[in-house]
């Protein structure tokens, strides 16, 4: 069936246009499925990301001391199976000043109990050199920030933040810097809502906050930068819980009980039980409550690339309708002459859309093919590019249905472009078109 | 009885300057031609008299009423309006159907079943074998290429192309892809065969040989066949022995008002172009045989030239083309 009208077709549609559009078809698969492949895999480090930000429940009381905070959390562990872990914390908001600072080398000479440090050239030439970091600020703003002062037990917290750390997964190597004394300062990440974290490499940052002390403290930290670490508007500092209180002025507190589930995404019915259960007083969040903006914007950026990809399959049709009628144009004449031998219209209609069928189904099982092998070779050979923008563990992530539905639009904007030149063929004067051949 | 009956066939068509319409002509006035069964008739007339566009519409491939549209500015308002290309009325029954009736696939497969087309210049697909050319109405039909390509051999055969059924168009001579598309025109045994100048791009020699093989079919097939033709004189001489029963003359009486090409050679001022009528600006008419063509500016300057082809394309720019001085020798 259609086998006549698609002798016809080869002898009417140039193989040239053919192969064209079967190459624009091949690419635009491939692109689709490599675009969807990256997309799930930085949708799915997103996920881990809010996971490993965010305890899974948060329960929130102001005036616990430690040791309050660390029985109730024993309790609700023992209560519910449910609950892998459960550690207090100390979350607070501050007033701050962050700066983005670059690391440079100074070349110092003790002097009355203290430095004084030179740049390189400038130092002075016997004198007996200690080589020191400093810092150079390059950008300065004052703003508020959430501490967060969680607990750690041998190396690892309720929320899994490691996780989320760019480079050294170990904590304690976050402990490698010192303030202006050569003090070392408490290990901490500091959270930058930004969208493609550390796309451009690991950051410095100096924070200061007026700590409730005299003199403000500074922090030198490794900036790890997420999305959807924000909370409210302030960005987030994460540190030990030890070092919390004492940044803090607040020894012996906590007013969070952080909580790590088996099934995350039974958070939300856990926190229900568990808010019934332990009574007023307690504020209970959930990281999908914490997340739920975040997500938000996900769905916006999966919404945006649908639209872009559409728009872009939209200039694709509209260029593969103008191909197509510029091959109506061209063979005008051939069509008179076929309907001055009676051909039907729905034979007209068959011969363009067997032929863009038969394009549109190649280049979907090649450009699947293709997009396959090419999400392959972007995570090999772009595999450091994508870690650096967020996507942590790099893999082919493509559904079944996925697939289904890209081939399928493919074929339906195969087809339907096939319905405006085969609708001008049909139309086409053929008195004009025997004049022309 | 009659295979092909028009009844009061009118075609006009509305000559424009690309903004405002210059003047209507008319093709067809209240055109009657009835053909028998088995009929061999050759259509004659001077170029531009329409057998080509009768033709067309016998074959429905062309409409008898209104065609094409064109924008012009109507001179009562200023206003853009569009006009149809031609227009026109009457009746073409062909054995019993109206054709202009005749819609979509009904009419595709009336024209298929009924009707086989032969053109000047032959018509075939290039990128297509003679055997494929041949065979394409009959697949058309939803035959199998099987019996299709049969057929089309068998076809070939009698039209001695039995060696080029696989050759592409490009290499066959000009009576051969004439004769291919003579077995394309037969392949569905078509009742009536219209073939437009089916000798007009042959060599003298072969000509010959076409119209002795459309006897032939008319002969042994009883295959009604209307010819149109410019070989009026030599089909004249042949009339006995190729036994062609009639010559149907189109009427030009629109273009002449009734008056024969001789009349019009020998007094061609007597002449009225009825489609320049209440127009002050020049205009263009033509008319005439394939050799020469009177034409009427209609400010009462006719003139005669060479090349109908050529002025029909450039019309409009007819006033254009020519010099005061060649107007004025006209009518010195």
């Amino acid at each position: 069936m259609g086998m006549f009208e698609f002798s016809l077709s080869r002898a009417i549609i140039k193989s040239k246009y053919t192969i064209i559009l079967t190459i624009g078809a091949i690419v635009g698969v491939t692109c689709l499925i490599v675009i969807t492949s990256l997309f799930n895999n930085y949708y799915l480090t997103s996920e881990r990301i809010f996971m490993g930000i965010h305890p899974h429940i948060c329960l929130q009381k102001e005036g616990m001391t430690e040791q309050e905070a660390q029985a109730a959390a024993r309790r609700v562990k023992e209560k519910f199976p449910a609950v892998a872990a459960a550690e207090p914390a100390l979350y607070r908001q501050v007033p701050a000043v962050i700066s983005k600072v670059n690391k440079k080398k100074f070349f110092c000479v003790r002097q009355n109990g203290g430095f004084v440090c030179y740049d390189e050239q400038k130092h002075p030439p016997d004198a007996d050199l200690v080589p020191r970091f400093g810092f150079t600020i390059v950008e300065k703003r004052k703003t508020g920030i959430l501490i967060k002062g969680i607990s750690v037990e041998n190396n690892e917290t309720v929320s899994g933040i490691k996780k989320i750390i760019n480079g050294s997964t170990q904590l304690d190597d976050l402990e490698l810097n010192a303030d202006e004394n050569n003090n070392p300062l408490p290990w901490s990440l500091y959270m930058q809502q930004d969208l493609f974290p550390g796309a451009l490499g690991l950051r410095d940052f100096l924070i200061q906050f007026p700590g409730g002390g005299d003199k403000p403290i500074h922090f030198m930290q490794r900036g790890t930068l997420g999305m959807g670490t924000q909370k409210g508007k302030y960005p987030l500092l994460v540190m030990s819980l030890k070092n919390a209180q004492e940044c803090l002025k607040s020894a012996n507190t906590a007013n969070t009980i952080e909580i790590r589930l088996r099934d995350p995404y039974a958070a939300e019915t856990t926190a229900r039980d568990i808010a019934r259960w332990i009574g007023t007083g307690y504020t209970i969040e959930t990281w999908i409550q914490y997340s739920r903006a975040s997500f938000a914007f996900l769905g916006i950026i999966k919404i945006m690339i649908l639209a872009i990809l559409f728009s872009i399959s939209i200039v694709a049709a509209i260029g593969m309708v103008s191909t197509l009628t510029l091959i109506v144009m061209q063979n005008r004449g051939k069509i008179a002459i076929l309907k001055s031998m009676g051909i039907k219209n729905s034979s007209i209609y068959k011969v363009f859309i067997l032929n863009t069928s038969l394009t549109g189904f190649i280049g979907t099982t090649v450009g699947t093919a293709l997009g396959y092998l090419g999400s392959h070779l972007a995570i090999r050979y772009f595999g450091e590019n994508l870690r650096k923008l967020g996507i942590t563990d790099p893999r082919i992530l493509l559904e079944p249905r996925e697939v289904l539905i890209i081939g399928a639009l493919v074929m339906a904007l195969f087809v339907l472009t096939a319905i405006i030149p085969s609708r001008r063929a049909i139309a086409a004067d053929i008195v004009e078109g025997l004049q022309e051949q | 009885m009659n295979i092909i009956e028009i009844k009061k066939l009118t075609r006009i068509y509305n000559i424009t300057d690309g903004k405002e319409l210059r003047c209507k002509q008319m093709l067809y006035k209240d055109l009657d031609l009835s053909i028998s069964r088995g009929e061999f008739v050759a259509i004659v007339g001077p170029s531009g008299c329409g057998k080509t566009t009768l033709l067309n519409i016998i074959g429905g491939l062309d409409s008898i009423g209104e065609k094409g549209k064109i924008k012009i500015i109507d001179k009562a308002n200023g206003n853009e309006i569009m006009i149809p290309e031609a227009e026109g009325d009457g009746e073409v029954i062909i054995g019993e159907e109206d054709i202009a009736k005749l819609k979509g696939n009904r009419k595709a497969e009336f024209i298929n079943k009924n009707i086989g087309f032969i053109f000047q210049f032959h018509h075939l697909i290039p990128e297509l074998t003679a055997l494929q050319n041949v065979a394409l109405p009959m697949k058309i039909q939803g035959k199998s290429n099987r019996e299709a390509h049969k057929r089309a051999l068998e076809l070939l055969e009698e039209m001695g192309l039995s060696g080029g059924a696989d050759k592409k168009p490009a290499v066959l001579s000009g009576g051969e892809k004439q004769r291919v598309a003579i077995a394309r025109a037969l392949i569905n045994n078509p009742k009536i065969i219209l073939a437009d100048e089916p000798t007009g791009s042959l060599h003298p020699e072969l000509k010959d040989e076409v119209i002795e093989l459309f006897c032939k079919l008319n002969r042994e097939k009883n295959v009604t066949i209307l010819m149109v033709t410019h070989d009026r004189g030599s089909l004249y001489d042949r009339q006995q022995r190729l036994r062609i029963h009639r010559f149907f003359k189109l009427p030009v009486e629109s273009n002449m008002n009734g008056r024969t090409d001789d009349d019009l050679k020998k007094s061609p001022e007597a002449m009225e172009c009825p489609s320049c009528k209440g127009n002050q600006d020049l205009k263009v008419a033509w008319c005439g045989d394939s050799e020469v063509y009177f034409c009427e500016l209609c400010k009462g300057i006719w003139l005669h030239t060479h090349g109908l082809g050529e002025i029909r394309d450039k019309s409009l720019d007819f006033d254009r083309m020519l010099s005061p001085q060649s107007i004025e020798n006209f009518k010195n």
